[in-house]
């Protein structure tokens, strides 16, 4: 029971989120190595967003976030801002 | 008609806030939320205690730079809403088109990774510009 409940949280660990903010809030992906789809889902959403000119920050909440380039650098979270304008 | 006392307009901001730091907790929170609410949520998790203590009493919030400068970012409007509180400078950019909350959360990430590039495509105004928007929003 104590092996599985360790299990458990080991794989809650690698799960990651990838989101994108956008104009109805934010849209979330959950990925991991382990789940293909998910993963091909989260980098084809990173790499149309990136290529429009939107910038990741990657981390953990309650951290300093840092700009990442490509998702394989991905922390636990990652979420992606569009380009800045002035007002 | 006679205008409502700041005291009571006051009481009516907080209460709100308040209301939405409660909701924001629950579970059951992004089942029925906005976009709106959903956004602030998410800015809620990703403030340290003082911030959100800030943002909750006063509608601000301040960031540390990675330039070393303290950034106050107000809540209640998106024209010139950061403040350089060294140089009495504030600063107009971010995402467009998002909600409030997102936009908060964009404002805070470049500040802390790159605030020059932020700053760099921002417009700025003057301290005396500044001073004349204290006052309007009365903060």
């Amino acid at each position: 029971m104590r092996v599985t409940r360790l299990l458990r949280s080991e794989s809650r660990s690698e799960k990651k989120v990838i989101r994108a903010l956008g104009p109805r809030g934010d849209t979330a992906i959950e990925f991991s190595e382990a789940d293909k789809a998910a993963l091909e889902e989260a980098n084809a959403l990173f790499e149309r967003l990136t290529r429009a000119g939107a910038s990741a920050f990657s981390g953990q909440s309650g951290e300093p976030m840092r700009r990442i380039d490509r998702l394989d650098q991905a922390g636990p979270e990652t979420i992606l801002v569009p380009r800045n304008v002035s007002g | 008609m006679t205008p409502a006392p700041i005291g009571q307009l006051l009481d009516w901001r907080l209460r709100r806030w308040r209301g939405f730091a409660d909701r924001a907790t629950s579970r059951k929170f992004d089942a029925g939320a906005s976009p709106r609410q959903r956004a602030l949520a998410l800015l809620w998790r990703f403030l340290s205690n003082p911030q959100r203590a800030d943002l909750w009493r006063r509608q601000y919030f301040d960031v540390t730079g990675s330039d070393g400068h303290c950034y106050r970012l107000n809540a209640a409007t998106r024209v010139y809403n950061i403040h350089d509180l060294a140089g009495g400078i504030r600063y107009c950019a971010g995402p467009a088109g998002v909600p409030m909350g997102d936009f908060l959360l964009a404002q805070k990430l470049w500040l802390e990774d790159d605030a020059p590039a932020l700053l760099w495509v921002a417009h700025s105004a003057p301290a005396d510009y500044a001073r004349y928007w204290d006052r309007e929003l009365l903060i």
